[in-house]
C-alpha cells in the first residue's frame, strides 16, 4: 500500500499535528526538499480561486472538517491543485488529526478553447523562422520545429533522440568551452538569453546564432530538460559589418575632407607665395639688367687678354643664369592666358628646335623628324606651346650627354593631336618619376626645376594631357595630347 | 644726323646703362626719369624714338604711351619692362615693340635699329 502511494503519479503528502510533514510521495519529495520550513503552512499557498477563505495557516488549527477539499499551490512551483482530506483523530498520532493532501489529476483536455490555443501555439512554434529545439535532461533532442529543419538541414526524424552537441556544436566552439559557458549561465540564472555563438548545419556551413534557453518542466512540474531557440543572426551580422564599413568609409571621407581643407590652405599659401615670388622676381630683374649690362659694356672696353675680361665674362654668365631663373619663375606664376589661335604644331616644333641647333650639333645629337603631313591646326596659345616644346627639347637634348637621336613625332587622332618628343638618353630613374612635374624638382646642376612644371601647367590649361615613358639607359619619350576643338581647349 | 632716342625710366642705373650703350651705337640719347618729364621733352624737341619703361611712380608707361601717340602718332615707341604681363594688355599693342628688360641689350638694340630703318625708308 505504501509502495503504491510512494510511486503514485500524483502527489501525496501526509502531515500531522500542527502541520508537520511526515511523509511525501517520490514525486513531491524533490520539490518539498527545496521548500523553506518543514510545515504544510510554509509549503502550501492557498489558491485564491475555489477556496477564497482558506489560508495555509488555517491548517494549524483548527483542522477543517473531514472530507473538505481545498486547493493549494506548492510554494515556488506552478499551480497544482491538491485536495486536503483531514482524517479524524487517531490513536497513533497522540490525538492530532492527520492531513492527507492528494493531488487532483489535471482535467482532461476537454477544454475546446484551450485546445485551440494550444494548436495555434504549436503551429506558431512549428512554423517559426527561428529554430525551436527541445532537449531532455540528458541533452537528447526531443523537439525539432520546421525552423530548425530549415536552419540546420536535418529533419525531425533524423535528429530525434540524438545528442544535440554532437550534431549542432562545431568543434572549435566545443574546444573553446562554449557548452561549459552555457551550462554555467543556466546554473547561475536558470536561463540564457542573447548568447551569440556558432552552430553548424548539415552541409558543414557555420551559422552564427543567438541562443535563448529556458528550463522545461513536464506537466507534473518536474525538470524535463531545456528549450533552445536559435536565431540565425548572419543577416544581422552582415548588416552590422556593412554598418561598420559605412562608418569606416564616413571616417575616411571625413579625413579626406580635412586633408583637402589643409591642402586648400596650403594652396592659398602657395598662391600667396606665388604672388610674392612674382614681385621679388620683378624686383630682382632690374638690378640684374644693370649689373649684366655694365658687365657687357666693360667687356668691350677691357682688352680680351686682361684677367678682368675673364671675370667679367663670369659675371655676365651668372647674370644670364639668374635672369633665366627669374623668367621661369615668372612664367610659372603667370596667370592663364585665354587667347587661342589656330596653330600648326609642325611649324612650332620646327621653329622651336632652331634654338637648339647649336647644342644638338655640339653634343652630336641627330634629329629624326616624323611629322604627319597636313596635320590639322589646333587652338592654342602659340607662345605657351612653344614654351612646352622648348622645355621638353631642352630636357631631351641634355639627357643625351654623348649624342643620340632626338625623335619628334606628330600624329592626328580622332579629336586630338599627339606630339611626342623622344630621346635616347639616360632615362629617368624610377625613384624620380613621380616627382618630375613638381615645381622646383631638378636633377640638373643649374636648373630652376620649373621646366616640366610649367609645361604640364600649360598643357593642362589647353585641356590637354602630358605623359611620359622612360627606361633607364634607353631614353625617355614625352607625349603631349592637345584637343582638336576649340570648345575642348577653352 | 644722329637719330635722337628718348629713354624714359625711373631707375637711374638703367638710364645710365642705356645712355652709355646707345651712345656707343651712334645715337643721341635724352633721358627722362618719369612720364611727365618725358612728355615735356617731346613737346620741346623732336625725338626719333622712345624707349619707355612701364612701371614708374606717377603716370605709368602705358598711359604715357597714349599721350605720346596723341601728340605725335608717327614716333616709334618701344615698351621696355621687367614685366611680361603688360604684353597681354591691349593698351600696349599700340606700341611698336615690347622688349622685356634683359642684361643682354642685343634685342633692344636690334628693335631700335629696325624701327629707325623702317622710318627712314618711308
Amino acid at each position: 500500500m505504501t509502495e503504491i502511494a510512494r510511486r503514485a503519479a500524483v502527489g501525496i503528502v501526509l502531515a500531522e499535528g500542527p502541520g508537520d510533514l511526515i511523509w511525501a510521495s517520490d514525486e513531491l519529495r524533490e520539490v518539498l526538499k527545496g521548500a523553506p520550513g518543514g510545515t504544510l503552512a510554509s509549503i502550501l499557498v492557498p489558491e485564491p480561486k475555489g477556496s477564497p477563505s482558506t489560508t495555509a495557516s488555517s491548517l494549524d488549527s483548527p483542522w477543517p472538517p473531514p472530507g473538505e477539499e481545498r486547493t493549494f499551490r506548492i510554494y515556488g512551483e506552478r499551480p497544482r491543485t491538491f485536495i486536503l482530506v483531514t482524517l479524524p483523530r487517531h490513536e497513533r498520532t497522540g490525538g492530532s488529526p492527520i492531513a492527507i493532501l492528494v493531488e487532483r489529476p489535471a482535467a482532461p483536455a476537454d477544454d475546446v478553447q484551450g485546445r485551440e490555443r494550444e494548436i495555434y501555439f504549436e503551429r506558431a512554434v512549428m512554423d517559426a523562422a527561428d529554430a525551436f529545439v527541445s532537449l531532455d535532461n540528458e541533452g537528447h533532442i526531443r523537439g525539432w520545429n520546421d525552423g530548425a529543419r530549415r536552419m540546420f538541414g536535418y529533419t525531425a526524424e533524423e535528429v530525434y533522440g540524438r545528442a544535440y552537441d554532437e550534431i549542432l556544436v562545431p568543434d572549435p566552439e566545443r574546444r573553446s568551452g562554449d557548452l561549459e559557458r552555457i551550462n554555467g549561465l543556466m546554473l547561475r540564472n536558470g536561463f540564457v538569453r542573447g548568447y551569440e555563438t556558432l552552430r553548424v548545419g548539415r552541409d558543414g556551413r557555420m551559422i552564427p546564432v543567438e541562443l535563448t534557453i529556458t528550463r522545461l518542466f513536464d506537466e507534473t512540474g518536474r525538470l524535463a530538460g531545456r528549450s533552445v531557440v536559435y536565431r540565425d543572426i548572419s543577416e544581422r551580422l552582415r548588416l552590422e559589418a556593412a554598418l561598420r564599413r559605412t562608418v569606416e568609409e564616413l571616417k575616411e571621407a571625413n579625413q579626406n575632407i580635412r586633408r583637402d581643407q589643409q591642402r586648400l590652405l596650403a594652396l592659398e599659401k602657395l598662391s600667396a607665395i606665388g604672388e610674392m615670388s612674382a614681385r621679388v622676381a620683378h624686383e630682382i630683374r632690374t638690378p640684374l639688367v644693370t649689373i649684366g649690362g655694365f658687365a657687357n659694356t666693360l667687356l668691350r672696353e677691357i682688352p680680351e687678354d686682361a684677367p678682368a675680361h675673364r671675370y667679367l665674362e663670369i659675371i655676365r654668365e651668372e647674370v644670364r643664369r639668374l635672369e633665366a631663373i627669374v623668367s621661369e619663375i615668372l612664367e610659372y606664376v603667370r596667370p592663364a592666358r585665354t587667347d587661342l589661335d589656330l596653330c600648326d604644331m609642325n611649324e612650332i616644333l620646327h621653329s622651336t628646335l632652331r634654338s637648339f641647333v647649336e647644342e644638338t650639333t655640339r653634343r652630336g645629337v641627330e634629329v629624326n623628324w616624323r611629322l604627319q603631313e597636313g596635320l590639322p591646326a589646333i587652338p592654342a596659345n602659340r607662345y605657351q606651346i612653344q614654351q612646352v616644346f622648348s622645355n621638353l627639347m631642352q630636357n631631351a637634348v641634355q639627357a643625351m650627354q654623348d649624342g643620340g637621336v632626338l625623335t619628334v613625332t606628330t600624329e592626328a587622332g580622332v579629336n586630338h593631336v599627339r606630339i611626342s618628343i623622344a630621346d635616347t638618353g639616360a632615362g629617368i630613374p624610377e625613384y624620380n618619376r613621380r616627382q618630375i612635374f613638381k615645381p622646383f624638382f631638378t636633377t640638373k646642376a643649374s636648373g630652376s626645376g620649373l621646366g616640366l612644371a610649367i609645361a604640364s601647367q600649360i598643357v593642362a590649361q589647353h585641356n590637354g594631357t602630358m605623359s611620359f615613358e622612360s627606361a633607364e639607359g634607353r631614353g625617355t619619350t614625352f607625349d603631349v595630347r592637345l584637343p582638336l576643338s576649340r570648345e575642348a581647349a577653352a | 644726323m644722329k637719330p635722337t632716342i628718348l629713354v624714359v625710366d625711373d631707375e637711374r642705373n638703367i638710364r645710365l646703362l642705356y645712355e652709355k650703350e646707345l651712345r656707343e651705337e651712334g645715337y643721341d640719347v635724352v633721358l627722362a626719369a618719369d612720364a611727365r618729364e618725358a612728355l615735356g621733352i617731346i613737346e620741346k624737341r623732336k625725338m626719333d624714338l622712345v624707349v619707355l619703361d612701364i612701371k614708374m611712380p606717377g603716370m605709368d608707361g602705358i598711359e604715357a604711351l597714349g599721350q605720346i601717340l596723341a601728340k605725335n602718332s608717327a614716333i616709334p615707341v618701344i615698351l621696355n619692362s621687367a614685366y611680361s604681363s603688360y604684353k597681354d594688355s591691349f593698351l600696349s599693342w599700340s606700341a611698336d615693340a615690347y622688349v622685356i628688360k634683359s642684361s643682354d641689350l642685343t634685342e633692344l638694340k636690334a628693335k631700335i635699329r629696325s624701327l629707325l630703318d623702317a622710318r627712314s625708308e618711308r
